[in-house]
């Protein structure tokens, strides 16, 4: 483990032309949309401090193939890499000599991967992190960024202690240091309780319309009262929305009894003009309308925990 | 299934509404007028301005009590009437909740104002929200929706408190935002006494 990455041979350009960045800064699922957005080929390496992870990641024209961590190689490695929320990451284009171990477009690995996250309950959701105010998160030069190769040569240095937030809590290995306040680990609700105000419904609905692909985002009762709404689409009446979600989940709902299946967790509608994603929050239902279905897995990723906070409200 | 709000006002929308030779309406069990609301908004805003300011919130409180009295007695009106038994029960699946979603959707209906339930705990607490009634054009200042205030108490008791006509005076509604006084919707919170 602490000589595995520097045994990773590269070929390629060196660090002159690559592209540096503090995961703090940024979540990994964007950070390989954006390369896979801008057709880079290249090797990305990954070294996250409190989880200890480190990680090499090949794309090549939007498809990963190669993602390996110490312990995991193929889509469980990127399981492992998706949860990353500090650390530093440094993309070098060009080719490289690393095995392919996947070949899955990226945005529907990091989807898959999500999913199996979530389903493991592993904390894949990825903290939404904003900026400062005009800070370019690609334009630090070297000596702001701690980026340094032999920081992928950890003796595993101690953790330092820190206060579990609401995500980080499953992916903290199970040993509680002396500051760590003593959360139930699923105990969502009052995790936050204990560590941030609950924002107002607007406040949450904004972030949601900040999510990259997102249009309009609607909270609508289960009688199909809009009890509120923000951002606004072409395609789609907000008004008529409220009405249609409430009958089309009564009748989803209906099935899921009959068939005892239990209660709905998510509806996914692709439409040719539109895509509509439902998740029941509390007693109401919140629906996103994107313009297609190439941004579903960031606004998944991004709308799973501020669907959590919505949760407490309604 | 549960009691769909846009099916409750579109059936709604089909019934007659004929006023009698004295201008008013049977219908739901009760008599309703037909006056402008600039009516009623002038009314309650003259009668708090008429007061002493520190008379005011004793106007105030007697506007809300209106209300409250008068939708507690139309309120069971309207949940026994014909009307209701044909188009909102066959879709009340959930008990009283439902019957609540359905009291709103005739509110709807009638056009007093557009609102709903946002939050629901049953028998103990109930948040409302209206995004567009009529009290929001009055003038005047601070929260003055008094009208959905007095429903929104006299709705949940008809839901959860004693039957009816027991049950008035378990609960307590306070108005906490409002289109009149700026934000973007009228807020109603519903709590025991």
């Amino acid at each position: 483990m602490p000589f595995w990455i520097k045994e990773q041979r590269f070929v390629g350009n060196d660090s002159d032309n690559s592209l540096k960045g503090l995961v703090s800064l940024t979540n990994i699922p964007d950070l390989l949309q954006f390369l896979s957005l801008s057709g880079k080929q290249g090797v990305l390496k990954l070294h996250g401090n409190s989880m200890k992870v480190d990680g090499v990641v090949r794309i090549e024209d939007g498809i990963l193939c190669h993602v390996s961590t110490a312990r995991y190689t193929g889509l469980r490695a990127l399981r492992e890499i998706i949860s990353l929320e500090d650390g530093s990451f440094m993309f070098t284009p060009g080719e490289s000599s690393l095995d392919s171990n996947l070949d899955m477009p990226v945005q529907f690995a990091v989807m898959e991967a999500v999913r199996l996250n979530d389903e493991e309950g592993n904390g894949a959701s990825v903290r939404r992190k904003e900026p400062a105010e005009g800070f370019d998160l690609f334009a630090l030069g070297d000596d702001d960024i701690n980026w340094d190769e032999d920081a992928f040569s950890l003796d595993e240095p101690p953790l330092a202690p820190k206060t579990i937030t609401t995500g980080e809590a499953s992916a903290l290995p199970e040993t509680k240091t002396a500051s760590t306040p003593n959360i139930e680990r699923n105990d969502t609700a009052q995790e936050r309780s204990v560590h941030m105000p609950r924002r107002d419904s607007t406040e949450i609905l904004s972030d949601l319309l900040k999510v990259p692909g997102v249009d309009a985002v609607v909270v609508s009762g289960r009688d199909g009262f809009i009890i509120e709404s923000a951002g606004s689409s072409s395609r789609i009446s907000i008004d008529d929305l409220g009405a249609t979600i409430a009958l089309t989940i009564n009748g989803i709902e209906d099935m899921g009894s009959e068939l005892e299946v239990g209660r709905f967790g998510d509806l996914f509608i692709e439409y040719g003009k539109a895509v509509i994603l439902c998740k029941p929050i509390g007693d109401a239902v919140a629906a996103i309308i994107a313009p297609d279905a190439s941004k579903l897995g960031i606004i998944r990723h991004k709308s799973k925990k501020l669907f959590e906070e919505l949760t407490e409200l309604f | 299934m549960t009691v769909l709000r846009d099916t409750v006002v579109k059936n709604l929308a089909e019934i007659e509404v004929k006023g009698d030779q004295d201008g008013l309406i049977p219908a739901f069990n009760v008599l309703v007028n037909n006056l402008p609301t600039a009516f009623w908004n002038n009314f309650a805003e003259r009668m708090v301005a008429a007061v002493p300011a520190d008379q005011r919130a004793a106007v105030v409180e007697g506007l809300v009590l209106s209300a409250y009295e008068c939708g507690y007695h139309t309120g069971y009106g309207i949940i026994t009437s014909d009307e209701f038994k044909s188009v909102v029960e066959p879709m009340v699946t959930e008990g009283a909740k439902d019957v609540l979603r359905g009291a709103f959707a005739v509110f709807t209906a009638w056009g007093w104002a557009k609102s709903g339930i946002v939050q629901l705990k049953e028998g103990e607490r109930m948040v409302i929200r209206a995004v567009d009634y009529y009290e929001s054009d009055s003038g005047g200042e601070g929260l003055r929706a008094y009208m959905i205030n007095g429903i929104s108490k006299a709705f949940f008791e008809l839901a959860y408190a004693s039957p009816y006509p027991d049950g008035m005076n378990t609960f307590n509604c306070k108005q906490t935002k409002g289109i009149e006084n700026g934000d973007s919707f009228g807020e109603f919170v519903v709590e025991k006494k």
